[in-house]
């Protein structure tokens, strides 16, 4: 009898088992409004493959959001993967801008919500490197090798000191042209950025809600 | 493989199921109902009903053993077993290991299963007998050892769609104390095109030539040689280019009764993979590239068996291996050595309980000796009834590739160095003035890695009672130490350079069920199903401590994960299951089936930057079946035909599924003499 039982409850879980099917797949968390991105910024650049990279940074002002041609009223610039922030000293790349305010950055783990506060810590361009690390899963993407794909790491937040000392928080959103969900590095058009971002006005003020 | 042993049923008795004997659970004779590990024994006749004849066809309709394509190369295909992949696993003809992993897969479809006996497949951590890269399991192709008296042997001819070919000679015979074998096998395959937009075939047409002679020979009734030998070519012209690979293989054993109730084999075996591409990537005559890739590995082994009565078993073993490896991402030959030794017992302390408990030590030249112990029971508790569990553990040494690769990418930049040379060659980068900056230390370089390292367990209940069949298997397997690739340096190009080094810890567990019901007169029935749960240990706890984001589809915005979210590794499917029919008419001239195999869906990699599949990226593949059938009829005893037709639902995938041609018909003569 004891045996029965137990063999019963045997093949039931069993049945169980084949039945049983994977769970239901939850909605993404609700995300709130979003305001003030940039589509598409071009950050276009020349050499690589053996020659050393070079070609003009395109330069971006937080305070208009737009991007500039002044040489000295930006505070981001960009090249291919590469970020520049306007203050420090020349990293040794070609053709970069030159540093003229006390700007510097920083890369925050969170979401664009959760950086509610500005840093103290600030880095600045160099020798050393840039404030934004290059490189694969050193800064804000991740490259995959096999696809060829430029992926900004989620949860990545770029926080910027202008070069006047005001505060910014900046997330990447995509690198490829149109920010489809999907990128396809073979036919979609990379060098292109398109984030989202904050600027706080405010002297003083390192809020960044 | 020879005559009357190809008459037999599909539908086995139990008497039949008592003869069935596994090797590679216990390295030694074992009856298959009998052993306490959790194994897969696929008969000779099941592989000609199913009218397969490469080792992967076969394989993945296995329940829980799922094909997993290669991408490096069109056509490569590994396994999985328990989640754990074939980097792991370790692939057996006779005992003896093939090598030639070009790019760690192992290339599972170039061997031919027409003439073998049988292929047992053990699960979990199998190191405490078979040493490294046994981690995940072992797969043993198990050859007939036993010859007629008169000549005999089987022709087939297979043909079928995508201009497949597969030609079979088999011979052989026995007399007194002399015999010898041959075997033959042709394959070709003009491939298939499953994206026209991209250039070259998908799988491009290769053709492959198997040759297996063999020789027996009886010194006395108590010393007995075999010599086999094992040559397999293939030649693909590729886009643009020519592959070639060559396997060779020699296998001597001699068996040996030294004393009443102690054996003794004494096996030499010597194997060699080379591999050969050319490709002309600009159109120019003069501009080629040429890789090759040549592996060798000698391996001489002893083992003693101590057989005091029946159910008493004492194995003990002691071995080497010698193998080197020359390729061109490798500054210059490289070498390895290692020595081993190995003890098991296997007993019944009861009569109804058995116990085998095993350990392996392995000593090696480049990296940490191992010491791999196993145990395993088996309980009866009733004449139906039994209960199976087994805990051991496995390892994985460093690869020739992670120990000496030397590589620079071309196009991008990147730069890729092995343990060995990676102090030497960021030192080279920095005098050179190559690098923005070091991440990690030059004195920390340099250092030795770990093998990887795995604990499995298994522990199942079996119960058998007339013609059903069911067995649940709970399974977990720990692997630490995996080696992956970390940041050493940036480069002044901003790419990095990457070095190897002992990271990751993964687990996989889950549950295997396999029934068979043979009651019907005509019919049997099986069906199997495993449910996997398979995750990175490192990643959880990040996601645990809220580290973890993940990208909104729809607006691309950062979002924090929860573990909920997680899918688990890559290329690993929740379900997978098995549903198989076999029809054997009453005077067995004509037998029928159908085979279903089942996966849910699966993701190929990350695709929204954080490094692990979670439910939002975008490479998941749809869970799909796929369905083989064929018919076999006797037109005499000695000439059967047999058609079929794999892949009848047409399943096609070219990005996630390259390994997956369309429908494919074929139709198959077999000649007994």
């Amino acid at each position: 009898m004891k045996q029965s039982i137990f063999l019963s409850f045997f093949y039931l879980f069993s049945l169980t088992l084949f039945f049983v099917s994977c769970s239901k797949e939850e909605d993404p968390e609700p995300l709130p409004n979003l305001s003030n991105i940039y589509e598409d910024l071009w950050a276009p650049q020349s050499g690589g493959r053996g020659v050393p990279i070079s070609g003009e940074f395109t330069k971006f002002d937080l305070a208009t959001g737009q991007i500039t041609a002044d040489p000295q009223g930006w505070d981001i610039a960009f090249r291919g993967t590469t970020i520049a922030v306007n203050g420090g000293a020349p990293t040794g790349t070609l053709d970069e801008p030159p540093r003229n305010g006390n700007g510097g950055g920083t890369i925050v783990s969170g979401t664009f919500e959760s950086v509610t506060v500005a840093p103290s810590n600030f880095s600045q361009d160099g020798s050393q490197g840039f404030a934004i690390p290059g490189g694969s899963g050193n800064g804000w993407y991740n490259y995959n090798p096999q696809l060829r794909m430029i992926t900004p790491i989620p949860g990545k937040i770029l926080v910027i000191r202008t070069r006047d000392g005001k505060y910014a928080k900046v997330e990447i959103l995509s690198y490829y042209k149109g920010a489809p969900a999907n990128p396809n590095p073979m036919a979609d058009l990379s060098r292109y950025y398109t984030f989202r971002f904050l600027y706080n006005p405010n002297e003083g003020s390192n809020s960044l809600e | 493989m020879f005559g009357q042993e190809n008459r037999n049923d599909t539908i086995t008795s139990k008497t039949q199921n008592l003869k069935e004997v596994i090797v590679s659970a216990t390295r030694d004779e074992r009856q298959f109902s009998s052993i306490p590990l959790p194994a897969v024994l696929i008969k000779k006749e099941e592989i000609k009903n199913s009218g397969s004849s490469r080792l992967i066809d076969v394989l993945v309709e296995q329940a829980g053993i799922i094909s997993v394509p290669d991408f490096t190369v069109g056509g490569e295909e590994g396994i999985q077993i328990q989640g754990i992949s074939s980097d792991y696993i370790t692939v057996l003809i006779d005992g003896a290991p093939l090598i030639g992993r070009n790019s760690g897969n192992f290339d599972l479809s170039r061997i031919s299963v027409n003439n073998i006996k049988q292929i047992e497949v053990v699960k979990g951590p199998s190191s405490s007998l078979f040493g490294s890269d046994a981690l995940g399991g072992v797969i043993n192709i198990v050859t007939n050892k036993i010859l007629p008296e008169k000549l005999s042997g089987e022709i087939s001819h297979q043909q079928g769609s995508f201009g497949l070919t597969d030609s079979n000679l088999s011979i052989g015979k026995k007399k007194s104390k002399f015999g010898y074998s041959l075997f033959i096998n042709r394959f070709s395959t003009s491939g298939y095109d499953l994206s026209s937009e991209l250039p070259g075939k998908t799988v491009d047409p290769y053709k492959n030539w198997t040759l297996q002679p063999r020789l027996f020979y009886d010194f006395s009734e108590k010393i007995k040689l075999i010599q086999s030998f094992r040559y397999f070519s293939q030649k693909q012209n590729i886009y643009n280019g020519d592959s070639e690979e060559e396997d060779f293989n020699f296998h001597t054993l001699i068996n040996q009764e030294i004393a009443k109730n102690w054996k003794a084999k004494y096996e030499i075996y010597s194997t060699r993979y080379n591999a050969f591409q050319v490709l002309n990537l600009s159109g120019e005559p003069s501009n080629f590239e040429k890789t090759t890739f040549d592996q060798k590995l000698f391996k001489p082994e002893f083992r003693l068996n101590y057989k005091p009565s029946s159910n008493k078993n004492m194995m003990m073993g002691v071995g080497g291996a010698s193998e080197s490896l020359e390729r061109t991402l490798f500054k210059e030959k490289v070498k390895f050595n290692s020595k081993y030794a190995f003890i098991q017992y296997d007993f019944f302390p009861s009569k109804k309980l058995n116990l085998i408990v095993g350990m392996r030590y392995d000593q090696h030249s480049e990296y940490n000796s191992e010491l791999s112990p196993k145990i395993s029971f088996k309980y009866n508790v009733t004449d139906h009834l039994s209960i199976k569990g087994s805990a051991g553990s496995g390892f994985k040494a460093p690869d020739f590739r992670q120990l000496y690769l030397d590589y620079t990418n071309s196009t991008v930049g990147y730069t890729v160095l092995g343990k060995t040379v990676e102090k030497k060659g960021i030192s080279l980068l920095e005098e050179n003035s190559q690098l923005l900056n070091i991440i990690v230390p030059i004195n920390d370089l340099g250092g030795s890695l770990k093998a990887e390292s795995s604990s499995g367990y298994n522990f199942s209940l079996s119960h058998e009672k007339k013609a059903l069949f069911t067995e649940i298997n709970l399974f977990r397997n720990d692997i630490k130490n995996l080696i992956d690739t970390r940041i050493l340096a940036r480069k002044i190009n901003g790419q990095n350079v990457f070095g190897y080094q002992n990271l990751n810890s993964i687990f996989t567990q889950g549950i295997e069920l396999s029934s068979h019901y043979k009651g019907f007169k005509n019919i049997t029935i099986s069906i199997g199903y495993q449910l996997l749960y398979s995750y990175d240990k490192d990643k959880l706890s990040l996601i645990s401590k809220n580290e973890v984001y993940s990208r909104d589809p729809e607006t691309l915005s950062s979002f924090l994960i929860a573990k909920r979210n997680y899918f688990g590794l890559a290329n690993r499917s929740r379900h997978s299951s098995s549903f198989k029919i076999f029809y054997s008419s009453t005077n067995k001239k004509t037998k029928i089936n159908l085979r279903l195999n089942y996966r849910s869906k699966y993701a190929m990699y990350d695709t929204n930057g954080n490094d692990l599949i979670d439910n939002y990226d975008s490479s998941f593949v749809k869970g799909f079946s796929l369905v083989n059938t064929s018919v076999t009829q006797d037109l005499s005893d000695k000439l059967a035909i047999q058609t079929g037709s794999r892949n009848i639902l047409n399943h096609k995938d070219a990005s996630a599924l390259p390994n997956l041609s369309g429908r494919q018909f074929y139709i198959n003569l077999n000649y007994n003499f």
